[in-house]
């Protein structure tokens, strides 16, 4: 296995190097959201940054695919320096981008309405509990939408969110189609409501989906082509 | 330096585009690889660069296989494909970002190369200029890598005339005995002068492999006005100055190879020339 870990810094400059414009507009957009709404958490931000810039190179059309191909560095080497770019990078830009929410908000409702400087400043509204739920719950999406990036050549991000919800129809269908088997007729509760699972077998499908997608998303960059 | 055996590849099922395939490509020539449009020339070559995976047969560049894509094989092999794109960046920025991959990479050698190609600004965006000039800069770079195995998909389309004589100048100032070159053209009349070994596709397979020395010993061309009294006569075209006609040199007189001359014979008389190239190579 060629492994260079200069390579990989190099990878990850470059991919900076290329798309940093991108990604200073993710952070403020990050920044702005989280001061202003609290309907979108830290799981909802990293699914979307890894929809848009997951195997980013790799998702651009054919004309420019192929200097990621050719770059020579080994295929795990790509690999993990898209891991970095999206499991490590876009948690760390959204966990340093809340802070900085949180002080535009505190910002503007002094500007605004009036808030006196000297009220307590929350930089990061969530306990780590929550934000290691959070991020922990949206892996496995994160994972599949990673592999998807890789899988597909062109639009990739919409292919997956496609792909997403007519997976979830299917499973609720399916879902339907068991119980009206199993209880008959005008019985509107689904299957995954009337059984309890043990709490630890959330994690053991969570971390096996994120396990397999990860493995999958190696053996796709080992098979791309242009 | 290239060695292909029964190589097979089709876009999909049932419609071949490389159809048995076996090839040796020496080192140390430019090669001009020729051929119809869509005969599948991009193609073979995305192949032996790795970026197309065959259906079956073997292909060995370097000494490596190309679809495993090791580091050794693309820190030695650089591709500049027909359609390219760039990144919004400085010249000076796509250098830097990139050439760190390459160990033999000279920056001298790069800034004298775009220099001859009359690119003096480094601070140029590469998304900003006109295709010509990057399709320039990409060259200036792939030749600066020092890959012993340069594959350039019709490098001259989108280059002005000045440009496509620099470009020739360039590639023969960047070439010696450790360097390959493929170059893949319609337009062969911008390669004259520079290869010196023709490999023409036909039909999803190779017809002619040979340097250009093998094609003037076996094969003699020249210009006439009357070509009538004139024997073995395998191929001629009118021309503002006679005819310009191929023959079987069977006196070994020597002739300057015409590309686009014996382009045309080869699809004119396909066995028969195919037989006298074959035969006895000198």
């Amino acid at each position: 296995m060629e492994l260079n870990i200069n390579r990989i810094i190099n990878l990850i400059k470059r991919d900076i190097g290329i798309y940093w414009l991108n990604y200073l507009g993710a952070i403020l957009i990050v920044i702005f959201l989280s001061a202003f709404t609290s309907n979108f958490g830290l799981g909802f931000y990293w699914f979307i940054l890894a929809l848009i810039f997951s195997f980013k190179e790799y998702n651009n059309p054919s004309k420019l695919r192929i200097q990621i191909i050719t770059l020579p560095a080994s295929n795990i080497e790509k690999y993990l320096y898209s891991f970095f770019i999206t499991f490590i990078l876009f948690p760390l830009i959204i966990l340093l981008s809340v802070p900085f929410g949180s002080v535009l908000r505190y910002l503007v409702e002094m500007a605004i309405m009036g808030k006196e400087f000297s009220q307590a400043l929350n930089l990061f509204p969530y306990t780590w509990a929550e934000t290691a739920y959070q991020i922990l719950t949206i892996l496995p999406f994160v994972s599949i939408v990673f592999f998807g990036n890789i899988y597909f050549n062109k639009k990739g991000g919409l292919k997956i969110l496609l792909s997403f919800i007519a997976f979830f129809l299917f499973v609720v269908s399916i879902d339907a189609f068991i119980l009206y088997l199993i209880r008959g007729e005008g019985n509107n509760l689904y299957i995954t409501n009337q059984i309890q699972f043990p709490e630890y077998t959330k994690y053991i499908v969570s971390y096996g989906i994120t396990a397999f997608f990860l493995f999958l998303s190696y053996l796709r960059i080992k098979e791309k082509e242009v | 330096m290239i060695e292909i055996n029964n190589l097979k590849f089709s876009y999909k099922r049932n419609k071949m585009v490389i159809d048995d395939i076996s090839l040796n490509i020496k080192k140390g020539y430019i090669h001009g690889l020729l051929g119809k449009n869509g005969i599948g020339k991009t193609t073979l070559l995305k192949l032996m660069s790795g970026l197309l995976f065959p259906n079956s047969g073997d292909i060995e560049v370097l000494g490596y296989t190309p679809m495993q894509r090791k580091v050794g094989f693309l820190q030695d092999i650089f591709f500049l494909s027909e359609e390219f794109d760039v990144y919004k960046m400085t010249i000076e920025n796509y250098v830097k970002l990139n050439s760190v991959f390459y160990p033999k990479f000279s920056e001298t050698d790069f800034y004298n190369y775009l220099e001859e190609f009359e690119i003096t600004d480094r601070k140029s965006k590469l998304n900003a200029l006109s295709f010509g000039t990057k399709k320039k800069v990409i060259i200036a770079f792939g030749l600066a890598t020092h890959a012993r195995l340069m594959i350039l998909d019709e490098p001259t389309n989108g280059l002005d005339i000045p440009s496509k004589a620099q470009f020739r100048k360039i590639i023969l100032k960047a070439m010696n005995d450790e360097t390959t070159i493929i170059i893949s053209t319609h337009q062969v009349r911008d390669l004259h002068n520079l290869i010196d070994s023709i490999l023409i596709m036909d039909e999803r397979n190779i017809l002619i492999n040979a340097s250009n020395r093998e094609i003037t010993s076996k094969l003699f061309f020249g210009v006439e006005k009357d070509i009538s009294t004139i024997d073995n006569i395998l191929y001629s075209e009118d021309n503002i100055g006679g005819n310009l006609f191929v023959k079987e040199n069977r006196e070994n007189l020597e002739s300057n190879l015409d590309i686009e001359l014996f382009f045309n014979a080869v699809f004119h008389n396909k066995e028969k020339i195919k037989s006298i190239l074959s035969n006895n190579n000198k």
